[in-house]
């Protein structure tokens, strides 16, 4: 039984009309079923959470807790919102379908907004006392600022339903000072990228966004971190590390790649595409994509290509 | 209007960019006051914001905040001559000289006549006057800034200590109003500017 766990903010799927492509999601989720990987639902990012509504966060939820539950850990990873009450409503949602846990962001500091200490202490304050479910709280910066370790700290000691603490686009010394901070056992999931490090400093779980299209190679890496083949495991984490590295130029929003490789690949959900404000792009660079990709002789990329129909270039 | 909102990490492509903004104007016709703003997360290319300028007739201005002014020399470069700009209170005298025609600045919400003044130093060439003006705007903008980096903190607070109207109720959540200590003290620091507007505004609201 693996102690690490591993964490996919997963993609929504599609139908070309733009309405979820349910057939497409369950068979999506049933890939980190099989690879034993959890999902977070609905994420603003990858889950393109902000162009749903809320009919549509339920039927994604809903989804996900009948493929996931039971099976691998089912989290919903609500947009992030602007006011506590707009979040205490995302949140009970997301409860009220069953999901096991549910992602807490900070205020969105959406048009400059930097909340003040005690503007973030009533906002936290707001929520965790509304709701009582198991919260994963994130530290991410994404939303603009970064909130101070001791913020996160207190907020785990205080409330007794945080179960998790997400350390995505933090350093390893924001990390430390949250895990010295902490007074009760709480698990740390930690992004991919130097998670050799954070593992051995007591990280209990992997956040990995590329696990969306090589989910059996994420969990290739942490089974042999766990069995302590790190020769081997490197190996696999070098994987990993180009594929994101490859991916980079699509970026800051991994979206558009996620949605272009499963294009390309032929994945559950691929042909119906992105939702605006994104974009896919010409046929011309998603060639271009793939082409790079089968590049990286992945073994799993290479499995996919095959399933796919696609040639696979000569090795070497 | 502002460009597409950057939240978790969006970036719009170009083409993302000219998809959003073709699918807004194809259904909003009136008159547009077009925002390139730093607070969306990023800064559109110069040539895109040219396209878009040039392709749709509602636009009737472009306001300019958070970008070096040679973003509106490029501007003004591949737009035709007399396309409206409204520039932030800190470019404005730059941003005026290379013809913008419009300045905007939330300190106004408290000083308006200050603003007023400044911009009638400009047009009737008073430097001497200008330069005052400009000042205590300036003045105004630093120190409140330390409440910033976004504006309903200070504006409340502002509002409220200056017994403006509607100034009881401070700002919305998520936003909160500081307590009295730090009201105090923004009270002291605001006064110690000692900017004719702001005095006025203090002496009827009983504080000097």
């Amino acid at each position: 039984m693996s102690k690490i766990t591993l964490m996919c903010r997963v993609a929504t799927t599609f139908l070309k009309d733009g309405g979820i492509d349910e057939p497409a999601q369950r068979k999506f989720l049933q890939r980190f079923v099989d690879a034993n990987l959890g999902v977070y639902l609905g994420s603003g990012g990858q889950g393109e959470g902000h162009t749903l509504s809320k009919d549509e966060l339920r039927a994604v939820y809903t989804i996900g807790v009948d493929v996931c539950k039971g099976k691998v850990p089912v989290f919903a990873n609500p947009p992030e919102q602007y006011t506590a009450k707009s979040n205490i409503e995302h949140m009970q949602l997301a409860v009220d379908c069953g999901v096991e846990a549910v992602n807490l962001y900070a205020i969105a500091g959406w048009h400059s907004m930097r909340p003040t200490e005690l503007e973030l202490q009533v906002y936290y304050d707001t929520i965790l006392t509304a709701i009582k479910s198991p919260i994963a709280l994130a530290a991410q910066p994404l939303v603009g600022y970064t909130i101070k370790p001791s913020m996160i700290a207190q907020l785990c000691n205080k409330y007794p339903q945080v179960v998790t603490v997400n350390l995505t686009g933090v350093s390893e010394a924001y990390f430390l000072q949250v895990k010295d901070l902490i007074k009760r056992p709480i698990r740390f999931d930690v992004p991919i990228t130097s998670s050799m490090h954070t593992l051995m400093l007591g990280a209990t779980g992997l956040l990995g966004t590329e696990a969306n299209i090589i989910p059996k190679t994420y969990r290739s890496y942490i089974d042999l971190y766990e069995k302590g083949n790190l020769i081997e495991a490197n190996k696999v984490y070098a994987q990993i590390r180009r594929y994101i590295d490859y991916t980079a130029p699509w970026n800051p929003g991994p979206i558009r790649w996620i949605k272009m490789a499963m294009k390309v690949l032929n994945l559950p959900g691929g042909e119906g595409g992105i939702r605006e404000p994104y974009q896919m792009p010409a046929t011309e660079e998603l060639n271009r994509f793939r082409d790079g990709l089968l590049k990286l002789n992945i073994p799993e990329i290479n499995e996919l290509a095959l399933a796919a129909g696609l040639k696979l270039p000569p090795s070497g | 209007m502002y460009t597409l909102a950057g939240w978790h990490g969006m970036k719009p492509t170009d083409e993302e960019l000219f998809a959003y903004f073709d699918e807004v104007f194809s259904k909003i016709k009136h008159p547009i006051a077009f925002a390139v703003n730093h607070s969306m997360g990023y800064i559109p290319k110069v040539s895109v914001v040219a396209k878009i300028c040039k392709k749709y007739s509602q636009i009737v201005t472009v306001k300019l905040t958070g970008v070096p002014d040679t973003y509106q020399i490029d501007l003004m470069d591949l737009l035709p001559q007399g396309q409206s700009f409204h520039v932030l209170v800190p470019a404005s005298v730059t941003g005026l000289l290379l013809g913008a025609d419009g300045v905007f600045g939330s300190e106004s919400n408290f000083i308006p006549n200050t603003f007023r003044s400044y911009l009638d130093a400009y047009l009737n060439n008073n430097q001497a006057q200008m330069s005052i003006t400009y000042a205590h705007l300036r003045r105004c903008g630093q120190f409140v800034n330390k409440w910033g980096p976004s504006n309903p903190r200070w504006l409340k607070m502002g509002m409220k200590i200056l017994k403006l109207p509607g100034g009881e109720w401070g700002p919305r959540s998520p936003y909160k109003m500081p307590d009295q200590n730090e009201l105090n003290k923004f009270t002291e620091g605001l006064l110690k500017l000692n900017i004719p507007e702001i005095n006025v505004q203090a002496k009827k609201a009983g504080l000097l």
